[in-house]
């Protein structure tokens, strides 16, 4: 996967018009919002200053919406009846109905779906439905020249952010958000800012992850060796310990005990000398922990001590090397200076021979150990650069001489110096300015303004990244440039093509297609066997490895429902009845001529949507309207009975027929006329994602009839239809996007930009990667409203 | 180092600051298990299970001592049956829709504790009311490690809208901290014991570990300068942000200035670490429970939440035959089958709550049994889990609040009772007076 995106960078560049080559001119056309949005920039401007049209905006509501509502709308949603809570008639005026804009795109969105009114009702002509449509986007986007940016609360990292984090910003791989406590989820997503809380709970994850990070990234490890002088040493037998040595005089053994702090390979070495007499040199014995290692003989006298080394193998803990003398010669008839054969030991040391080399995160802060009496110049240049690098922006001069004061007490504290550096560094990993994504107004600051270089390139890396902006991108900030469209525009492609956009993958393609539901999916193994953890971990990795696809190659958006091709090893393949996939790695494999193709085929897909022990088509209808279409379902009532697993509750023989009999209903109809045509679109696919042409003997029917009257016969057909509105799903992704790199959820206000990128995207023929450059440009991603 | 040096090592950080010499010197936990035992804590606990009950076979037929045979549900809990009262009739009226529309396991989580209408929303401006563990907690969590407690066996929602338009925050919290934060729970009993006694650092110095606590220590006197410099560039609901992190850090210096914990580090040797998440849902439970009575044993703290799973959990029970998930079991449609599968669910809670209810009994404490010395209230902010009614609640609570509480009855209030009235009348034994917690009306009468 890896080497292909790079290889195909430049094909990619050229798809997304940015290295046009006179062949490619003209296939895809990138449509910046600014040059072709739904307004110019002066249209802009001059509806910003027109004041509100009055008496046409009230005209809207009494001439379009209210007779459309009132005809068909009104018996059931009218102040009176209000069923499911709805009134579409209370609204007084036009400024009402605008305060309550998304209501009426709901019912705008239902309405032009044919799901409303239902069937039986008085039934609108398609030019009336049309018309109300266009009332209500007119209603919404009245305003459009006049909106806000809108504005993120204060956004913590979540787990994923944090560990991404450290890998990048501290190059350790180890994943200390793990054990954090779970992000909340709002809006779908577990970046929210509103909703992602700090409890003290986490504080103290914080606190204590720092303190590991800091151990794992900065060595504290002795690589000095351990030196034991000879007049620490114990004597056994004839040995005397004196004030620089111990001496062996005759048969003994001086011992050095070693208190070692990590296992591994040292060098033993022993540092003597003899006092020769007789024809041999002196020879000692060396044991460890009593187990004889080797024997030397020491030819060095007084005047040049000499040095013996061994390797030795210790483990951690308590340890003695021992130096026996084994040749003790006396002869008193020989001259006094070589008369006695005596044997000094000055030092025993160990040295640890694989001490690891020193990790990259070491370097990266402690790049060489500095010089005495230049610690502190050197920590403060190190603490400067980190504090920048983690803080996402330049530090100020007190926020270095703080950390400073930091040191200086360590330094007191007769800390070495690495120690030192941990101690600031785990300052640095739970400052607010590291675990916030801060973006800051001056006091009493009104209106809009535009994110710093900082900010922007903040928000830029936790979108595409889930991750610290890199080095590249601090460097365009510095230099004011990232705020430059084209700029932004090269740096958001560059960042795509970086193997760091796997974090779109694991966190919003995870959450926009809840393949994290995944996890707790348990099918009955009786009758799904061989669906165990590692398969669903590679359904999940189909999906995702085909989201990543979509991107890298810049493809249609309207691949993720009708591309014919998918990711598969041989076990996934099996699993599809798919020939001639060998081997455990996922590849890009052609579906032309199968009955699969999109995620809506997809195992992951269809096992989130299915119960333990069969199929769901209302879920997998409910999916679809949810995440595709963008028109989620009210929640049933309390107190219906679903299906029993069994057909309990309802008597027909098969499922569908049992549903049929569920849907009429009149509670149960207006929602599920919607869902199960869908469902059972779907029902050639088990409840783990194979194909299948029966069920319990029964042949599947997997033909429907949508609420509008389009009928369909098997996914392939009803994949047709849902892509007959390619905008509708456009919009669904741009909303799901947009809220995920924004960390807010969308409003009202937000209706305009959502319209303007799925213009961008249907200008550029649905590309995703033009899709995802038209977010990075939009107002609520690059500018704040100081008003909350 | 000393205090002394302590001392001058945090004036060099430039922050002036009381230093709780005296409490360092007094041990706090170490007092605590001196004291005769009269004088023993009471502790409060909260046990939380989703989805409702299958009533038919919760409530005992009559009002009055717990006599006879008692029903399904409750028989895994008969031999204690004079160590607990059941209640009827308590209710959530702010579980209720009220104009909110749809999402009652999120709503009746939120209001479980806090008696509260939770605002709806998906995301911004989340709103609850602090929940009765979290009002006790501030008041008797003061004196141990932990103010509170909170554990559970599911970690919150993993995507997607968690309930009909309110923020998975609703439907995975009993406990909030504030009207705006909920307390997260930890769900892996390695995590629980590591915070509880310490991450295995039992070989450390004396000396080193008092080092550390001091770099600690100025570390954040560094950081909360930081945050406080932050403050007047910030909006209402970033400041709600900024808030949680002053307070987590000060749940830190706390526990950093006050506790010495000598006579848990002895009970966590006895009993020894847990290697994670066990894969059988009931060891999972039973576990937690563990962890939670040796935090209770050790007086680490005295108020504890457990959600045995967050409401609308559809989670499969293989080991008990139900391979459906919960929430589509509890959806029973009057089906047969389906309320005797949600009684076999609601059985299984029960049978670990027998679990943890007798090891409370078998530990002492004082001249008593931990369970003599606790309040535990067990049950869900929904009653039937097909009609989401949220009155008639199945409530149960055991422990005697040191001798004050008398136990072995069915006690039967006009329905419609608050549920908080409960709480108001507990908070009210451990010396916490309060004239009302969210739509309380008064004490709850007949148990004390």
């Amino acid at each position: 996967m890896r080497s292909k995106r790079n290889s195909g960078y430049i094909e990619f560049l050229k798809l997304v018009g940015l290295a046009t080559t006179s062949s490619l001119l003209g296939v895809v056309i990138l449509v910046t919002p600014q040059t072709k949005g739904t307004k110019s920039g002066a249209q802009k401007a001059a509806v910003k200053k027109a004041p509100a049209k009055a008496t046409a905006s009230g005209d809207l509501l009494k001439a379009d919406l209210s007779p459309f509502v009132n005809k068909y709308c009104a018996s059931c949603h009218g102040n009176t009846s209000q069923v499911a809570g709805l009134s579409l008639t209370k609204y007084k005026s036009l400024t009402e109905a605008k305060a309550a804009a998304e209501i009426w795109q709901r019912a705008a969105s239902n309405v032009s779906n044919s799901h409303m009114p239902p069937k039986g009702m008085k039934m609108p002509t398609t030019a009336e439905r049309q018309k109300f449509v266009d009332a209500v986007k007119r209603l919404v986007s009245e305003d459009c020249g006049v909106t806000s940016p809108g504005r993120v609360t204060l956004r913590r990292l979540n787990r994923a952010e944090y560990n991404n984090t450290i890998r990048d910003l501290i190059g350790v791989d180890y994943r200390p958000a793990d054990d954090f406590p779970s992000d909340d989820v709002g809006y779908g997503f577990d970046n929210i800012g509103d909703v992602l809380s700090l409890s003290p709970l986490l504080m103290e994850k914080y606190l204590d992850a720092a303190e590991q990070i800091a151990v794992r990234a900065i060595s504290t490890e002795k690589r000095v060796p351990i030196v034991i002088q000879g007049s620490n040493m114990t004597g056994k037998g004839a040995v005397q310990i004196d004030d620089d040595s111990a001496d062996l005089a005759s048969y003994g053994t001086a011992t050095a005990t070693f208190n070692v702090p990590r296992p591994g390979r040292y060098s033993i070495s022993i540092s003597g000398y003899q006092y020769k007499a007789g024809p041999d040199n002196a020879k000692v014995a060396v044991d460890v922990d009593g187990t004889p290692v080797s024997e030397f003989v020491i030819p060095e006298t007084r005047e040049k001590a000499g040095t013996f080394t061994l390797p030795f193998k210790f483990s951690k803990g308590t340890h003695t090397v021992g130096i026996t003398f084994l040749n003790d010669f006396y002869d008193a008839k020989l001259p006094a200076d070589r008369r006695d054969r005596n044997v000094t030991i000055k030092s025993v040391s160990l040295s640890l021979l694989d001490a690891a080399p020193l990790p990259e995160s070491h370097l990266r802060l402690i790049p060489e150990s500095p010089e005495p009496g230049k610690e502190r110049t050197a920590a403060e240049k190190t603490l400067r650069d980190l504090a920048t690098r983690a803080y996402r922006r330049p530090v100020s001069q007190d926020e270095v001489a703080s950390l400073l004061k930091l040191y200086d007490l360590t330094a007191q504290a007769k800390e070495p110096y690495e120690k030192r550096i941990q101690v600031c560094l785990q300052a640095v990993l739970i400052s607010p300015h590291f675990l916030f994504k801060v973006e800051t107004d001056k006091p009493g600051a009104k209106g809009d303004r535009s994110l710093t270089d900082f900010e922007l390139a903040t928000r830029l890396s936790y979108f595409l990244w889930s991750s610290t902006p890199d080095n590249r991108l601090l460097q365009l900030a510095s230099e004011k440039k990232l705020n430059n469209a084209a700029t932004l525009k090269a740096e958001v492609l560059r960042m795509l093509q970086d193997p760091k956009a796997q974090g779109l993958a694991d966190n919003f393609a995870e959450q926009w297609l809840q393949l994290r539901r995944l996890e707790n999916f348990q099918p009955n193994p009786e009758q799904f066997p061989g669906v165990d953890q590692p398969m669903k971990h590679l359904m999940a990795e189909e999906t995702k490895s085909f989201f990543m696809h979509v991107l890298n190659q810049n493809l249609p958006v309207t691949d993720f429902i009708d591309g014919k091709y998918t990711f598969l090893n041989a076990r996934l393949a099996k699993h599809y009845g798919i020939a001639n996939v060998t081997g455990d790695d996922l590849r890009l494999v052609n579906l032309a001529g199968t009955q699969r193709g999109g995620v809506l085929s997809q195992a992951s897909i269809l096992s989130i949507t299915s119960n333990p022990t069969r199929t769901s088509p209302v879920k997998r209808g409910k999916w679809v309207l949810e995440n595709i279409l963008g028109t989620p379902p009210p929640p049933p009532p309390p107190n219906v009975g679903d299906l029993g697993d069994d057909g309990q509750i309802l008597t027909s023989a098969n499922l569908r027929e049992r549903m049929e009999q569920h849907r009429k209903k009149p509670d149960c109809f207006s929602c599920h006329s919607r869902m199960d045509p869908i469902g059972f679109g779907m029902e050639n696919y088990d409840a783990v994602g194979r194909w299948r042409t029966e069920d319990q003997n029964n042949k599947i029917d997997s033909s429907g009839v949508l609420p509008d009257g389009r009928k369909f016969a098997g996914p392939d057909q009803l994949k047709k239809i849902l892509l007959q509105n390619k905008d509708q799903f456009t919009r669904t992704l741009a909303d799901r996007l947009m809220t995920y790199a924004t960390g807010r959820g969308m409003e009202p206000k937000d209706q305009c930009h959502l319209d303007e990128i799925v213009l961008t995207a249907k200008n550029t023929n649905y590309r995703f990667a033009s899709m995802i450059i038209a977010i990075t440009q939009s107002d609520p991603f690059r500018k704040r409203s100081a008003n909350p | 180092m000393n205090h002394i040096d302590r001392k001058t090592f945090l004036r060099g950080v430039g922050t002036a600051m009381a230093l709780p010499v005296l409490e360092k010197m007094f041990p706090i936990t170490a007092l605590a298990s001196s004291l005769p035992a009269q004088a023993k804590p009471v502790r409060m606990a909260f046990l939380f299970v989703p989805n409702g009950v299958e009533i038919n076979h919760w409530t005992p037929k009559a009002a009055g001592a717990l006599s006879g045979e008692l029903p399904q549900i409750l028989q895994p809990l008969a031999e204690l049956r004079n160590d607990f009262n059941v209640l009827t009739g308590l209710t959530q009226h702010h579980a209720r829709a009220n104009g909110d529309g749809p999402g009652d396991h999120a709503r009746s989580t939120a209001c479980w504790l806090t008696g509260v209408q939770a605002k709806k929303t998906a995301g911004s401006d989340i709103r609850n009311g602090v929940s009765a563990d979290q009002v006790a907690a501030r008041e008797i969590g003061r004196t141990t490690k932990f103010a509170s407690l909170e554990i559970g066996c599911e970690r919150g929602g993993v995507s997607g809208d968690c309930d009909s338009g309110y923020s998975c925050a609703y439907s995975s919290n009993v406990s909030w901290r504030s009207e705006n934060t909920p307390v997260a729970k930890e769900v892996n009993p390695r995590l629980v014991f590591e915070r509880l006694f310490g991450n295995g650092k039992a070989g450390e110095e004396k000396e080193a570990q008092t080092r550390r606590d001091l770099f600690r220590q100025s570390i954040l006197d560094l950081v909360s300068e930081d945050a406080s410099r932050l403050k007047g560039q910030l909006g209402t609901r970033d400041l709600r942000k900024l808030d949680e992190y002053f307070e987590g850090v000060r749940e830190i210096e706390k526990r950093l200035q006050k506790f010495e914990n000598s006579q848990a580090a002895l009970i966590a040797a006895g009993v020894g670490k847990p290697n994670g998440i066990p894969a059988d849902y009931g060891e999972h439970i039973r576990l937690m429970g563990d962890m939670m009575i040796l935090a209770f044993q050790a007086d680490l703290t005295r108020v504890c939440t457990f959600m045995f799973a967050n409401d609308g959990s559809n989670r499969s029970y293989h080991q008990i035959g139900v391979s459906e998930g919960h929430h589509d079991v509890s959806h029973h449609g009057r089906d047969p089958k389906k309320l005797e599968k949600k009684r076999q669910i609601d059985q299984f809670h029960t049978e670990q709550l027998a679990y943890i209810l007798r090891k409370m009994k078998e530990t002492k404490d004082g001249d008593a049994t931990l369970l003599d010395n606790t309040m535990l209230v067990y049950g869900g902010g929904i009653s039937d889990g097909d009609r989401h009614n949220h009155d008639n609640l199945p409530i149960l609570m055991a422990g005697r609040a040191g001798g004050r509480l008398k136990t072995g009855q069915h006690i039967v209030y006009p329905n419609e009772t608050p549920m908080t009235n409960l709480f108001l009348s507990m908070l009210d034994k451990v010396g916490v007076r309060m004239d009302k917690l969210g739509d309380s009306t008064g004490k709850l009468q007949g148990l004390f």
